[in-house]
């Protein structure tokens, strides 16, 4: 029997999950063609090295031990975890502009240590913090409880903590906040359900574990990983970027792509699409097309179709939105004051944690002109207008009742970027968002979604939730390639 | 000193970061754990007596609670019975998230009563009423009024026992 040809859109997460199940499990039955954007895999988790030879990644990354698909998939693609990812020794911290003072989470303990750690966190005052602790151990219970945690999707985490007695004031704590900038949402709201299910994915020690990678995602993790699809058989097409669908009935006949031009941090900024004009194109030939596009990339295409656009199914997914997360490296020749392994939480918006990855990145850990490397994150929104020297000035000035003036330590590099493009924006999981987010299966029927924006298994927006979905929508394509779905 | 930082705008967000308990953050809510304790007055058949008790109430929802009592009369006449009563059941909250909130109850248990004598059990049921005005998010003033009920056996006869209670103290809410 001739093998299935499938088309898989996007080398990130999702798609090299996709694509390495698909080709685990088709068992000869299906032949696999990659096409993506970039020069390298990794998506939105892709990193660069500038002209220095610097890394420069789209963002602050961090795995965490829940990240079990993830994990599995390193394994199989030969990556020794303990050599590509640091652990950051169960720490987390909080600073409260309170009193003054950063307080550390620890995931260290069994599964009840670890939500009695958090309850008993000690950045609030008595009162209040008698009051965390019963909504917190109720929230843990409710997490772990095996209820049904979608219907709580429908109302943000602020309210809904207040409707179970937690004093609203308290939610102005960074402890609290911090439940909330997790997922980049600040200063948009959070849906209840993605926390909970926070609580329930890092319930245990083990799974609330955080690590940092050894040095560049791209060199460490994803490149490996594709290498490992190409062993199993798969072809690669970079810099490739797609434009439209073409469509016969309910069939996905064509794809419509150019040629890309470089994108990510180190590119030219463009206001238009990355492509190459004179190079368009239709892909044709395959039996299934696997796209792990991003949201926005997706939306964009065929918009003036009002067919597509106004189906139900499709129609619902315009009410999704992004964040546009923001990523802010300042080197320093000299360390920082005061240190802290895993990151540290609770700065003003828009860069409202930092880590310091000189302890990590084996690069900068063995460079003595290295003293410090403060790597913040964060989202853009109510920061648009503002310049990138504003930004850093504004940052630098929330990070001082820590750090103390870092530019006292002589900084000697500052690198920030927005991740403003379509393909760059992460999914923002606002309350009621789950009846919008589709299921990897399209009333084509030959095509499947997949990515953090897609509903699966794990259903967080993380890496590992789009590990989940491509190889949730992989299984679903195979299912319906072999007649059973 | 490094060198001059550029000015920036005003935090369009400074207002997330203020952590102050607001005036109105008061009442009854959903998850709520709460301790009360308070001076009681029941009104029996011989006269007046003086206790005292302890509330502990859960709030599963903003409206419905679960409560456990414990009373005790110290000081009554001598022809009533010395009282302690241990009772659960539940409360229902009609103005909860308000600074001024009344539930109703319905307790039922035991009481042993004639503890200095020949104690015996008899079970119980207190419905009553409740009223309690919030000073901050976490404390607050409650009277309550309630009725005992029960009926208990001495040597040679069955004895009803029926007393009003007027209740009052403060209690904390976390």
């Amino acid at each position: 029997m001739k093998p299935a040809e499938v088309l898989v859109l996007g080398a990130g997460p999702a798609g090299l999950a996709a694509a390495a199940r698909l080709l685990e499990r088709g068992e000869g039955s299906v032949r696999v063609r990659v096409v993506h954007m970039q020069d390298a895999p990794g998506g939105k988790a892709a990193s660069w090295r500038s002209a220095d030879g610097a890394i420069v990644e789209h963002g602050w990354h961090m795995m965490v031990g829940f990240y079990r698909n993830l994990f599995a998939l390193m394994r199989r693609a030969g990556i020794d975890r303990t050599s590509a990812m640091v652990s950051m020794q169960g720490q987390s911290h909080c600073f409260e502009p309170w009193d003054g003072a950063v307080h550390t989470l620890s995931s260290a303990g069994g599964r009840l240590a670890v939500a009695a750690r958090f309850a008993a966190y000690d950045g609030l005052p008595a009162v209040d913090r008698a009051n965390f602790a019963r909504f917190m151990a109720e929230a843990f219970a409710l997490a772990l409880s095996g209820e049904r945690l979608t219907r709580h999707d429908d109302v943000c985490f602020d309210t809904w903590a207040v409707e179970q007695g937690l004093r609203r004031h308290v939610t102005r704590y960074s402890i609290f906040r911090f439940l909330r900038l997790a997922y980049f949402n600040f200063p948009e709201q959070i849906s209840a359900y993605h926390v909970l299910q926070t609580m329930k994915l890092m319930s245990t020690s083990d799974d609330a574990e955080l690590f940092a990678c050894r040095g560049a995602y791209g060199e460490a993790v994803w490149k490996p990983i594709a290498d490992y699809v190409t062993r199993l058989g798969a072809a690669f097409q970079p810099r490739v970027f797609v434009t439209r669908w073409l469509y016969d009935g309910d069939r996905i006949a064509g794809v419509r792509v150019a040629d890309a031009r470089p994108t990510g941090p180190l590119a030219p900024a463009h206001d238009d699409l990355p492509i190459v004009s004179g190079t368009e194109r239709t892909l044709d030939g395959f039996d299934y097309v696997l796209s792990t596009l991003p949201l926005p990339v997706f939306t964009a295409m065929n918009r003036d179709d009002a067919r597509m656009w106004g189906s139900p199914f499709f129609r619902r997914m315009l009410d999704l939105r992004s964040a546009v997360t923001m990523a802010l490296t300042v080197v320093t020749s000299r360390r920082v004051p005061r240190s802290f392994p895993g990151p540290l939480h609770g700065f003003a918006s828009p860069f409202d944690f930092v880590v310091d990855m000189k302890p990590y990145d084996a690069e900068a850990a063995r460079d003595p002109a290295v003293g410090s490397m403060l790597v913040f994150g964060g989202q853009e929104r109510g920061f648009e207008a503002w310049t990138d020297e504003q930004i850093v000035a504004f940052t630098l000035e929330n990070v001082a009742p820590v750090f103390g003036d870092v530019r006292t330590l002589g900084i000697v590099k500052t690198e920030m970027h927005r991740n403003r493009h379509p393909w760059e924006q992460l999914f923002l999981s606002e309350p009621g968002v789950q009846p919008f987010r589709p299921d990897p299966r399209t009333p084509f029927r030959n095509l499947f979604l997949a990515g953090d924006w897609v509903r699966n298994a794990v259903d967080v927006v993380a890496m590992e939730g789009a590990v989940a979905c491509g190889i949730e929508a992989a299984d679903r394509l195979l299912a319906a390639a072999s007649g059973g779905g | 000193m490094g060198a001059a930082l550029p000015a920036h705008p005003p935090d369009p967000y400074a207002a997330e970061y203020v952590v102050a308990p607001s005036d109105d953050d008061v009442g009854t809510a959903a998850g709520q754990a709460r301790a009360f304790a308070g001076g009681l007055l029941g009104i029996g058949r011989d006269g007046p007596e003086l206790g005292a008790q302890g509330t502990l109430e859960l709030m599963a929802s903003a409206y419905l609670g679960v409560r456990a009592s414990l009373a005790w009369t110290a000081l009554r006449p001598g022809g009533e019975p010395m009282l302690l009563a241990a009772s659960i059941g539940p409360s229902l909250h009609l103005v909860p998230y308000r600074r001024v909130d009344v539930s109703l109850f319905f307790e039922g248990g035991f009481a042993g009563v004639d503890l200095t004598g020949r104690p015996t059990a008899m079970p119980i049921v207190s419905p009553g009423l409740a009223v309690e005005v919030w000073l901050t998010g976490w404390a607050f003033l409650r009277g309550e009024g309630r009725i005992d009920w029960g009926i208990y056996g001495t040597s040679d006869a069955a004895h009803g026992y029926l007393r009003l209670f007027a209740v009052a103290g403060p209690g904390i809410a976390i």
